[in-house]
Formats: structure tokens, sequence, C-alpha cells
């Protein structure tokens, strides 16, 4: 548990082309399937590390203090006393739509039957991490099984509970050399990770408060609480370096010193987890996975800012962490860490839920401060800065989930182990959320600074099915989409910044070369579009005819000049909305058309689309030497256009063809082709 | 005015609690706490915005009043950024202004309405089309022709022989056919016209006492007529002399009675004797009287309107044969002797109505075959496009692109045919229209026994002369002031044909009321040179500094001013087709052998449905408008998102004094803050998000239903025509005494303050005993009741709580009343407090008064 922690990724293993990963994808090819992608990925697993024990003694913070960055490595909490077999199993989001907890009754039940009750703990996590292997379970002897189903489960404990053997067939593949990893450990996806925030996510029992105590949880807000001042504490996480997590990426230090120092008895603290971006779950799995991380680090800032009530504003569609943070409030209440006398240091901190109805705006912090006040989530003019005057107009701190689940492993280890991650200007680590066209699709935490190569290839495993890779969206609807030839960008606030993408919350959505960029703007900004809240004219105007004008675009209906068009809207919506909802709208649409001008150009002069997926401007035709004559894709057709005799090629009827794709889907012999550009019906 | 302020702060020592900063590269003083917008304001820099209300926290959301602040990355909000010392401010650099012009160009495009109609402004009289169109649909035929001749005397005239510019531009159009406007008209004027000849005139204004002036006018042709009502309305006694036998010049003589029945005329010109207009007949200016007679009979001022009844000759050899007539000279003979001769093969020459009269009326007379010759094609006819189909399907050939050459005669200086020369389109010519250029050797020659020429007329001016003051232009017609309709002789106006050449009867009658405003302000002893002066000045001021210059201007003055509307390019969701119902009209079979009117009218269900496909596409606040002024400001007269998705929502008239039309919502929230924070009712909040949000109330339940006081106040703060007051019916308040416990509580809720506490209000609550017989009531005293007598004295009701909470009202700051002395008994505001009563019922009465009607009239 002491192993120093490289701070840099290593540029190991980029497995290519693994066979296929058992992910929820769907291979349609409209826009809607980044939708799907990113919705699918979209729910996070909690990894079952390693298994622990209920009870087990709590580490002390001198010695956790000592092993900063190993986490990764060190999700394992020694069991205490008996050697008890543990089975845990992922209840991420992810996982439990893929049906973990059929695993988890299934586990249950054969177990029992196998009368193994006295030896064998089933157990649930939070997100594991590798959400493209749902549903995941992990044991305690360290083995990972992806894609688990129930039936598979009366094997698992026939031959690895009784048997001791691991099921080889089931085990996680390599997908480079399709070798079964028996330690997950040694997953590359999990080895190149160093987690802080996520440190006890899929590790431990999200709705046990003993588990987390047993990982030094509370350890540093009864320390901060009972031995040290709001100073020291302010001191602390400033020289830590750590900033906001959320995407504008303030320094934290710098806003508690704000909060702290504004005068007022009534101060408040907010935890924002409204995570709003399409692609985006790191919050989701932190809350999920170990709610009371984010409420220690509450604790301490409510200590630290002088703040006796707090909120956490958390989207009522993450019903599962609004459950388990509920459950860890009144936990922790109970226990004496909140209330009227916190740790018995007299420090009265009284914590809220506070569920917001999902409107995207509302992460925006003004917009957050009036849906908890009760009015319509819409964004003010700052200043004031909430710090002056916020919530019912009391000085107010706001922060993102990651960064409070930060606080206690910075107040325990100290700010020299933090700081000494990253790169220049931003330190530490980030968690990022892998969605796409990606091996490994999940939840990962690096080192700031590492590149997007190392999270993508190292980490995400590269690009699925083999495909190449063409571009990843960085920071959700609000970021920007980087080409292959900045994959060696590395990953701090100011360089991302300078390239048109942002860190943003997290969310990273790679896509391969079968995705039109076009099309993937057009999705990024419909998003923003309909979040806008329609306060401020270029926001909720100038998003919408953006939005007409790609559209225009995909429907082979773009002029020449609209691409000055969308840069002049882009710029002038930039340079004037009132919030960073409109100021970022844009950026999608910015950076595709810096990095991939001339796809644009293709659709708008040769009304081409190179990707293949603009319906407009695409035919489908039956390659006559390729086509075996199957009727497959006759007997699929939706609108029966597919005409053709057995074993003869066949022939699409274009006048009638509704471009589902469904035949080039079916077809073994790939002899279904799409044709675009300017003369696609003239040939036909 | 910048070295004005220069001075002022130079001379001011600025105070810890002021901070100095540049805007404009001038230096400014404000008050600590003051944002960049009232900076500006201080100093006279004017930062456009359209969501900034002075008395309420800016909210930053129209985005328009963005200025640069040296240092700053992004424009910043000048209406919500506090100004900084040293800061340094430009409010209209080119990035301003252009993000300013993108902002405008995204709000017109989602603002699916129309600030000012087309047809009004093509209309050379301007009537008041959507207004009577409202009457027609809601069946008051009445009032929509007292509306209607506000600017036109004769709709039922006007309704049968009108060419119609108004239908051109018709914005019905985007989605059909333009709306039946002169149809309508006619159809409204007719179902009035039988019960006025006998009852009660439908005037615009009642007519105005005498003001003892006495007018002449030349000429009863539709300019002398249209004169003669509007300064008969102004009080002015009128006489008309016309030549002919009868009135109406060329509406009788020139324009047949299939088009123009003239029982109908004479019921129309009936108006005129009705209210006391004088006619002599026959009576010849030149011959029968001179100009100069005129005065020394005592009129004070002389209008002459004597037409266009001179013809243009063709200049072409042969031009004088036995045969050949001039259409003027053919239909002026009809009407006079109830016939004409007609030859068996007439050619008519030329392509106006006249020509089609000419051709019209040669069928009908007996001709067996009329040929119509016309320089140009058949686009470039001056004559309305349905007269020429008509004209055809009574049998008139059309022969196209051809000019004479000359008239063949035979021995006898009879027609026998007349030689043309086929023509091509050249390049346009001054009136945009191609020149027909001629085709060398292509001469043929159209045999004939009759050759009507009807290529225009110029007026005939006997009587008048250089000498006396009636000059004349190059064109023969008669020069005139542009904007007084004076000649030379400030006593003598002309207007008409006779000023126009020969043009239409609209434009005509357009001129005549122009006259008799001009008449009436010479008159009234106005200085005819100055308003002359000051409405040139107008009509080239920009339409908005326009709208605002009038405003100094009498408004008798005014409305002889001419104001051409800005177009600006927004985008509007015109959709439901419904075209409109053709006039039914007598088979050519039917109509061709006889002089009976053509078109039949419409019924009223065809005219009710037509006048309600009108889609009002005018703004109340049209001139108003602070989106409108700024548009045109940043010249938005293209927009580039014009056809992108635009919101089609239904207007809201269930409120009776509030009506809210939210397709011309710009989402600015003053309405909602203004209600909120200063009425205190809450009605609004913006609904629905993104590109869908929209202010409305909860559920977009009616006004009444969610707090409305109907203040107003709404109304009074919206930047464009969203909410707009209708016209109040109701006079007053009345204040039900047996029910009123003087709470007070009106008094301070009313927004406007219309209530008063008067001394006595404020006492009634804690000592009855003073007030007994003292008139504390509004209309008589009531005996006391002797219960409430014995109660305690009660402390006056001030409601120091809700004041507390940022209301801006203070109900005692005005008049501060002694509460102290109140409790004690003796009486708060000085002795009068118990006193006289003299004054208490009028106090009273007032209390119970409403708010002021400050409905804005329905502009027009």
């Amino acid at each position: 548990m002491s192993d120093e922690h490289t701070t840099h990724p290593q540029t190991g293993e980029t497995p290519q082309g693994p066979d296929a990963a058992p992910a929820p994808e769907g291979a349609a090819p409209e826009s809607a399937d980044v939708a799907a992608e990113t919705a699918a990925a979209a729910a996070p697993e909690t990894a079952a590390g390693a298994p622990e024990t209920a009870g087990a003694a709590p580490e002390s913070v001198p010695e956790t203090a000592a092993a900063p960055a190993s986490d990764a490595r060190n999700v394992k909490v020694e069991p205490v006393g008996d050697d008890r077999f543990r089975v845990s199993v992922c209840a991420g989001t992810a996982c439990v739509f893929a049906g973990s907890m059929a695993v988890y009754e299934a586990f249950v039940e054969e177990v029992e039957a196998a009368g193994l009750e006295d030896k064998v703990d089933v157990t649930i996590i939070g997100c594991h991490g590798l959400c493209s292997q749902s549903p995941v379970v992990v044991c305690s002897d360290d083995s990972f099984y992806g894609g688990l189903r129930p039936t598979d489960v009366a094997t698992v404990v026939e031959e690895h509970l009784k048997g001791g053997r691991p099921v080889e067939k089931l085990l996680y593949k390599d997908p480079a050399t399709g070798e079964p990893v028996r330690d997950w450990h040694e997953i590359g996806f999990y080895r190149q990770q160093t987690r802080i925030a996520l440190r006890n996510v899929g590790v431990i029992d999200p709705e046990s408060l003993d588990e987390c105590l047993a990982r030094g949880g509370y350890e540093a807000a009864r320390v901060c609480l009972t031995e040290k001042t709001p100073e020291w504490i302010i001191e602390h996480v400033t020289d830590s370096g750590i900033r906001g997590r959320g995407g504008a990426g303030f320094p934290t230090g710098v806003k508690w010193e704000f909060a702290h120092k504004s005068p007022g008895d009534e101060k408040y603290i907010i935890c924002n987890a409204d995570e709003g971006d399409p692609g985006a779950f790191m919050d989701c799995s932190i809350l999920e996975g170990d709610p009371h991380a984010v409420i220690e680090g509450l604790l301490i800032g409510s200590y630290a800012i002088g703040a006796h009530e707090g909120y956490v504003y958390v989207r009522a569609e993450y019903p599962l962490a609004v459950k388990r943070l509920t459950k860890a409030i009144a936990d922790a209440e109970e226990r004496g860490y909140l209330g009227d006398d916190c740790f018995g240091s007299g420090w009265r901190f009284d914590l809220h839920i506070k569920l917001g109805a999902g409107a995207f705006v509302c992460g925006e912090e003004t917009a957050l401060i009036a849906s908890i006040e009760g009015k319509r989530g819409m964004p003010r003019t700052r200043p004031p800065y909430p710090a002056v005057s916020g919530l019912w107009g009391k000085p107010t701190n706001i922060n993102n989930v990651e960064t409070l689940a930060n606080i206690p492993w910075i107040i325990n280890h100290g700010a020299d182990q933090y700081s000494a991650l990253g790169a220049e200007r931003s330190r530490g680590t980030k968690a990022f959320s892998l969605a796409g066209k990606i091996v490994n699709g999940g939840l990962a935490e690096v080192p700031m600074g590492s590149t997007l190569r190392h999270i993508i290839f190292d980490v995400g495993g590269g690009i699925k099915d083999g495909r190449e890779f063409k571009a990843v969206q960085l920071g959700g609807p609000s970021g920007g989409c980087l080409p292959a030839s900045l994959l060696d960008t590395s990953i701090d606030y100011e360089s991302l910044a300078a390239t048109g993408a942002i860190v943003g919350s997290g969310g990273m959505v790679v896509v391969d070369d079968q995705t039109c960029m076009v099309d993937l703007a057009r999705f990024f900004l419909q998003f923003t579009q309909r979040e806008s809240c329609g306060k401020c004219v270029p926001c909720r105007l100038g998003t919408k005819r953006m939005l007409e004008t790609l559209d225009r675009i995909m429907a082979g209906d773009g002029r020449e000049e609209d691409l000055d068009l969308l840069e002049e809207l882009s710029h002038y919506i930039i340079d004037g909305t009132l919030c960073a909802l409109g100021g970022t709208a844009p950026n999608p649409v910015l950076t595709t058309l810096k990095y991939f001008r001339e796809e644009y150009e293709a659709h708008v002069r040769e009304k081409r689309c190179p990707a293949g997926k603009c319906k407009a401007l695409i035919t489908y035709y039956i390659d006559p030497e390729a086509c075996t004559g199957c009727m497959l894709c006759a007997k699929k057709c939706p609108t029966n256009v597919i005409t053709g005799e057995k074993k003869q090629p066949h022939v699409i009827d274009v006048a009638g063809c509704i471009k589902c794709d469904t035949c080039r889907q079916v077809c073994r012999f790939d002899a279904v082709k799409i044709r675009s550009g300017i003369a696609q019906t003239a040939e036909v | 005015m910048a070295t004005t302020a220069d001075d002022l702060t130079a001379k001011q020592t600025v105070r810890p609690d002021q901070v100095t900063l540049t805007i404009d590269d001038q230096e400014v003083v404000c008050e600590l706490g003051e944002t960049i917008l009232e900076a500006a304001q201080r100093v006279g820099i004017h930062i456009p915005t359209l969501c900034y209300e002075p008395r309420l926290p800016a909210t930053a959301a129209c985005r328009i009043c963005m200025v640069e602040v040296e240092g700053a990355r992004k424009t910043l909000p000048s209406c919500s950024t506090v100004a900084t010392e040293g800061m340094v401010v430009r409010t209209n650099t080119d990035r301003v202004r252009a993000m300013r012009h993108l902002y405008l160009e995204l709000l017109l495009s989602d603002h699916n309405s129309f600030c000012t109609p087309p047809c009004r402004d093509a209309c050379p009289t301007h009537i008041k089309i959507p207004q009577f169109l409202e009457y027609i649909a809601h069946r008051d035929y009445k009032n929509g022709v007292r509306k209607l001749r506000e600017d036109l005397p004769f709709p039922a005239v006007l309704g049968r022989v009108c060419p119609r510019p108004c239908e051109g531009p018709c914005r019905r159009q985007l989605v059909e056919h333009p709306i039946t406007i002169c149809w309508l008209h006619r159809f409204m004027a007719d179902q009035c016209i039988d019960e006025e000849q006998e009852g009660e005139l439908l005037l615009p204004v009642e007519p105005k006492p005498d003001s003892g002036k006495r007018i002449a006018i030349v000429g009863g042709g539709p300019a002398g007529l249209a004169c003669a009502f509007y300064a008969r309305l102004e009080g002015h006694a009128v006489k008309i002399f016309e030549a002919m036998p009868k009135t109406g010049g060329m509406l009788r003589y020139g324009i047949p009675s299939y088009r123009l029945p003239r029982d109908l005329l004479e019921k129309e010109l009936n108006v005129l004797w009705r209210l006391g207009v004088e006619l002599q007949t026959e009576a010849r200016l030149g011959v029968d009287y001179q100009l100069e007679e005129l005065f020394e009979q005592g009129f004070d001022a002389v209008f002459l309107a004597m037409g266009a009844f001179n013809s243009n000759d063709m200049r072409i050899e042969g031009e004088d044969a036995d045969g050949v007539v001039t259409a003027v000279d053919f239909l002026g003979e009809l009407e006079l002797t109830g016939d004409v001769h007609v030859g068996d093969k007439v050619t008519v020459i030329g392509g106006g109505f006249t020509a089609m009269d000419a051709c019209r009326t040669s069928i009908r007379k007996g001709a067996r075959e009329v040929t119509c010759l016309y320089r140009r094609s058949r686009k470039e006819m001056p004559a309305h496009h349905t007269e020429v189909d008509e004209a055809e399907e009574e049998g008139v050939k059309l022969e196209l692109l051809v000019a004479p050459v000359r008239v063949l005669t035979d021995a006898a200086n009879k027609v026998t045919g007349i030689e043309m020369q086929r023509m091509e389109l050249g390049e346009p010519d001054a009136s945009g229209r191609r020149r027909p250029v001629p085709v060398e050797g292509s001469e043929f020659v159209v045999e004939c026994d009759q050759v009507i020429s009807a290529i225009g007329q110029y007026p005939k001016l006997d009587g008048t002369s250089e000498e006396q003051g009636v000059k004349r232009t190059k064109w023969r017609t008669i020069e005139v002031d542009d904007f007084t309709f004076q000649t030379a002789d400030p006593r003598v106006f002309a207007g008409g044909d006779c000023v126009l050449g020969a043009q239409t009867v609209i434009q005509a009658i357009a001129q005549g009321k122009k006259a008799a405003w001009s008449i009436d302000a010479f008159l009234r002893g106005e200085d005819m040179a100055a308003v002359s002066a000051s409405l040139r000045e107008l009509k080239a001021t920009p339409f908005f500094h326009a709208l605002s210059a009038k405003n100094d201007l009498d408004p008798r003055i005014q409305r002889m001013a001419e104001i051409p509307p800005v177009f600006i390019d927004m985008t509007t969701d015109v959709s439901h087709p419904s075209p409109p119902a053709e006039m039914p009209k007598l088979s050519p079979e039917e109509r061709k052998t006889n002089f009976k009117q053509i078109e039949l009218g419409f019924s009223e269900e065809e005219a009710v449905r037509g006048a309600d496909l009108c889609l009002d596409c005018y703004c109340p606040a049209n001139g108003t408008c602070d989106l409108q002024r700024y548009s045109i400001e940043y010249e938005v007269f293209k927009n580039r998102f014009h056809g992108g998705a635009a919101h089609d929502y239904e207007a809201d008239f269930r409120h009776d004094f509030i009506m809210r039309e939210p397709n011309r919502c710009i989402n600015c929230g003053r309405c909602v803050r203004v209600c909120r924070l200063e009425v205190g009712s809450s009605c609004y909040d913006n609904m629905g998000r993104g590109y869908d949000t929209i202010v409305s109330t909860a559920d977009n339940m009616p006004l009444q239903m969610v707090g409305c006081v109907s203040c107003g106040k709404c109304a009074e703060t919206c930047p464009t025509g969203s909410i707009v007051t209708n016209p109040r019916r109701l006079e007053s308040y009345d204040l039900d005494e047996s029910r009123c416990m003087f709470c007070g509580e009106c008094v301070e809720v009313c927004p406007y303050d219309a209530l008063e506490q008067t001394e006595f209000f404020e006492l009634a609550g804690f000592s009855r005993t003073t007030l007994a017989g003292q008139s504390l009531y509004a209309r008589e005293p009531r005996p006391l009741d002797p219960l409430r007598e014995t109660l305690p004295d009660l402390v006056p009701h001030v409601r120091d709580a809700v004041l507390g909470q940022g209301w801006t009202w203070d109900p005692i700051k005005d008049d501060p009343v002694d509460l102290e002395a109140f409790a004690r008994g003796d009486g708060g505001n000085g002795d009068g407090a118990g006193g006289d009563g003299d004054g208490a019922g009028g106090d009273g009465k007032a209390a119970a008064k409403p708010a002021e009607g400050k409905a804005a009239e329905e502009e027009g």
C-alpha cells in the first residue's frame, strides 16, 4: 500500500481493434447513435474493486497519508478477522440497466443453494468504472467478470467459489491478445488510473457507513473540525492547487477564501450535482459509489467558510444517487457527524438535498441558486458573485461533487501530495467518463497533464471494432471536438482552452471515421439549444438559427455563405451571452469548423457527406459483384424496395428507400454500399 | 453637447462617493454604484437597450446595450455593469454595432408581426384599411364608412372605379391572393348609402362651427368634391362652380355607366349637398365668370380643380379626318346627349383606362369590330388588368406593340383605315417601363371607319393666366407648392388632374383632401411658407426622427404630413390559406349590349369573410416601438435569418383593458419585473424553455384570473406592441359607500395614485364623533351608529410591513399626516381636519374616481 504512483501516464499498450465488446451500442448510422451511445455509457457502474469487510478497522490517517497516489492499485480493504470470500456486484446505473441486479440475486440464490452462505458474502458496490463490460462482478481474489448473465452464475459458483478456480471463459479478455486477465488490476483500463476522487467508488458498499469508515472516511472532517482552524483548511486547499472540477476551473481555495471573508453570519455551501452533459457521469458515479466523500467535503467546506447550512443540488434523474445520498446523510446524522454538534466540536451543520428538475442551465451557479429558492432556473448577471450575494442573498459557496470528494483526501494526505500530481497550473487528478466508440467505456481518473492519447488508447483501449479514431468531443456540449492531430495535447485547463475545447466536467465522447462531424456538432448544439433558459437573445435565438443552418447544410441546401454565418453567429453568441451555457454552446460547431472544415465544404459544395451519414445526401445501392443473392436484405427491408431473384444480385429501388440502413447492417457480404455527392441521383 | 458636458465635469469637484470614468472619450463623473448605462445617460450618450427599465433592477436579457470596456475580454452589458474608477468604455464601436445588428436580426427573425401595413401607404389618400375591414368583419358598416371617410369621402364610387394600388402590396399574398380591399369598401358603402340619403350622415367628425370664411371651388370633379367635403367639415362655407350641367367631372363624363351607375354617383354626392355645399353648374371660368370676380364676391380662397379635359394629339397625318375622335369627346358626348355615333369597325389607340372605356362603350353601342392598339406589351398597359380581360371577353381585339403612323382617308376625308408600325421594347424609360422602339419596314394597315384616340389628356386652363399668379409647368399643368397646393397667388390653390395631369380618381381625391386642409390652415392665418418648409423638412427627415419632430407640429398641420413608413425585414408565419370570394359579374353576353353595372357586388357573407382574411398587419406600437426604432437605426432591412422558424401565438383579448400579443414579445421581462416589483401582482413570468420561452401568465390564464389589477403598467413599460391597453369603456368607478369600511387599501394599492386620502378619508377609522355630520361620505352623511361610538379609537391603518418590502410608493410622503396628533384626537392635518365640511363632499368624490383612462387611443 505504499508504492508510489507514477504521476505520468504510461504509454504502454494501446490495444487496437478488440473483438466485440458487449456494450449496448446501437449501430444505426444516424445522429441518434451519438445520443444512444452517450446515454448508454452514461450509465455508470460500480466496480467493486476489492472486496472489503464490513467493520474493518479504519486505516489510520498517517498510514494512508504515507501512501498517497497509490489508490488506483490500492482499492482493497483488507478483510478483518475471518477469511470470508466476497463477491461484489456492480450496482452503478449502467450495470443495473444491463441486469446486474438479476445477477446479484442469482448469486445470492446459488450461494445459498451451494451452502456457501457462511463463507461467501454477496454485496453490491458503486460504479466500478469499466461500464463497457457491464454488468460487472468482481471477487475478493481480484478476479473480474464482465458481461455476466444470470445463467452464468451457477458456473461461477460451482467452479470459482467452490472449486477455487476462476472461470476462465467468463473472465475479462485482453482485447489485444484475447487472453483472459485474472486480476482486474492488470487490466489496462485500471492500471493506468490514479484514483483520488474515486478512491472508494467501486470499492465499498455505498450504503454502508462502516465500510466508508474502514477506508478512512470522515477522519479528515473530524481532524478539521476538532483540531484545525478555517484558515488552516483554506490555506491547505489553496496550496493543493485544486481547481473547480465542474468545468470552469476556478481555484477552490480562493473561492473558499472569498466566501470565508464575505461578511455575514448566515452563509451557505452548496454542492453542485446537476451534472447534465450528455456522456458525463462522474458526479453520478461518485454520489452513487461514495456519497460520504461528498458529505465530508461539504462538512469541511462549511467549517472553512462558516456556513451552517448546506444543500446538495442533485438532478432528479439520478434516483440511485439521491437514494444513497439520502441514506448517507441520515447515517451521518445518526452518528453525529452532521447536525447540531458535529464530532462533538460544537460545529453545527445541516445538509439538505434539493432535487433539480433536470434543466441543464441549473448547473450554472446563479441559475442553480434561483432554482433552490424556488424560482425559475434562470441565470442572472454577475457581479454580485454568489460569494457576496448568493442563496437568499447571503454569501454562498458552490462546489462541484468531484471537487468536494477530493477535499478529504487532500486534508488526509497533505496539499503537497496532491499538488505533486498534474501539470503546471492544473494540479491533481481528474475523472473522465469515456463514452462513444471506445473499447473501455467507463469511468477513469488520471492525473491532469496526461495526454488525450493516453486516456483514449491506454486507458480506453482504443477505438471499437478496429476502426480509426476520428475525433474526441471533450467537455460535453460546451466543449470542443479535437482531431487526431491533437491527440498529444496535455489535458490541463490552459492547453485545452488553446485548442478550442475545454476540460469541462470531464465528459469524453470518442468517435470513429463513420461519424459525420456536421452531424456531431448538430447533436451537441441541439442539446444546448433545447436547454437554453430562454432569457438572453443570442442564446435563445442565436443557437436556434445556428441549428437551422446546420440542418440546412445536412439537408443538402447549404449555401456558400452559411459557414461564415455560422462563424459570425458563434462569435457573437460567445461574446454576448449572459451565462456560460450560451457562451460555450457554439464550441462544438466552432471546433469542428476549425478542424473538419473540408467536411462542411463537402456538404455545401458537393452535396456530399463524406461519412455517409446525412440521409439527404446519400443513396444506398447493392454492389452486384459482392451480392450473393441471399435475400436477407430484401426480407428485412421495411419498405420492400429491394428486389432480386434468389442467388442473383439484388437491387434497391431508390425512390422508395427510406435510408434506414437496415440492409447494410444485415448484409453479411458487405454488398450494400452508400454513395454520396452531387452525382448520387444520376447513378443507380 | 460634448463641450458642455466637458465643461461641467471640469468644473465639478469629484467627491469620494463618486467615480470618474471615460465613455466614448468623454470623462464622466457619476455616483458610486451607478451603472455604465446610467453614467452615459448623465452626459447624453445614448446606449440602445430594450430590457432596461429605470425603475427596476437590471436583468440584462436583451444584450442590446453591450459595450466594450477596456481590459475586458468580452463585451459587457452596460445596464448591469457598475462603473468603476478609471474605466474606459466605448459604446459605439464596430464590434458592438455588428453585435447589436445581429441580435436585432435574431429578434426580428422570430417576430411574427408587422409594424405597418403596406396597403395604407400605397393608397394615395391613405385610407385606414385594416381598421375599416375590422368594422366589416364585425358587420358594423356605418362606423366603417365613418372611419373610411376620414380619408375618402366617396367609398361607393371609388369601390367601383379605383385602380386599387392598395391591393398590389397586400401581405395576404404571402399566403394567396390579396384582400379585395376595393370591393369590400364598395360593399360596405352600399349597405349604408340608401339609409344615408334621408337619415344621419356618416361623417368622420362633427362639422366644426361656421368659420365665417368662404371657399370657391372651380370644378366639380373628384378633387373639387373631396376638397369641398373636407373644407366643409372644417366649418368653411363652400361653393362649387361647375362648367358642365352636372357635377362629377371625369367620374360622370369620362367613366361609362356600366362601371359607375349614375344614380349611385348622385346618391353618394348627396352627402355634400346635405352638408351645405353650394353648387353652381354651367358656370365656366373665363367665360361666365373670372377668377378675380370670385374674390370680389367675398370668397377668401379659391381651389382650382378643373381637371384635364384636353386630349393629347396623336401628331400624325390625317388626324383631322372625319371619323377621328378623342375618347374624352366620345365618352362625354354619350353622357351629355345620351347617344354617340359609333362606327362599324372601330380602332382605339391607347392602353389606359380611357382607351378601355372607349373600346367597351363602342361594343355596347353596336360596333361590329373593335380593335385596341397599344405600343407596348400587355404588361405595360396602364389600365387595370381586369379591365383588359373584361374588354377581351366582350370581343375587343388587342393589337400590341404597334404605333399609329397615319390615318388613311378617302376622298371625302373620311377614315378608311389606319397605318400602324410594329414596335419592340427597348431600354426602360424614366417611368420604369420599357421604351417602345419602331421596327423599320413593319408598317401595316388596319381597316376601320372610326378612330378613337385615348393617348392622354392635359388640363384646359381657360380663365387662368400666369399674370394672375396661376403659373404653368412645362407639362401644361398648374404649378403649385408640393405641400400646400398654393399657386403663386396665395389665395389660389389648385389640385387634381389640373396639377397632376390626367391621373387616377383616387390621386385626385387625395389632393383634394390635402388641399382642403391646407386651405384651412391658410384661412386660420398660418404662415403658409413656414408650413410648407416644415412639411418639406419633415419629409426629408429619417422615419423615427420625423415621428418625434411631428410632436412639435400643430395636429392640423401634422395631418398634411405624409411620413413614408420604413419596412423592416422580419420573419412572419402566415398560414391558413382561404381564398377570397370572387366578385360575381354579368357574363360578357349579358353585358355587352347594355350599360348595366357589370360587377354585382358581394353578398354579406362573402364580404365578412373577405374582410376577416385581413392579417391586421399593423401594430399599435408602430412609431413608438423600441425594437422598430433600433431596427431602423441599425438598418435591419435584410434579415439573414428570414424564413427560419417563427412562433405563431394567439393574441389574448380576454382582458377588458389589456391586450396581449405574444407574437410581438421579445422576452425582455420588463412587464414581469414591473408587475412583480412595482405593482406587486406577479401576473407574468417566462414560460417554456429555450427557443420556446415566452412571457405569459401561469398556464396562459386570462390576466383577470392571475391577480391583475388592471393598472396597465405592463403595457406602459412594454418596449414593443406586445402588451397594449385597449381603449377604456368605463368613464369612472363608483364607490358603494354602504360597504366601504374606509380601510384605505384601494388608495394604497392604486399604482397610479389615482385615489387620494382626503383628510376625512384617513380620519374615518378612529374618531367618528369628530366627523359626525361633516360629510364623511361622498354623497350625504348618514346617521351615526350608536354602537360604534363606544368603540375605542383605532389607529390608522398604514401597511408598514408592506411598505418595508420594496414598495416604492409612500402614501404619506406628499401630505404628511401627524398620526400622533390624530391619536390625541385633536385632528391631524391642521384645524381643517374635522372642520369645514364644504370641500369634503368633493374630496370624497375624488377618492372614488377611477384611474385616469390612460389607454392609448388606437393608432392608425
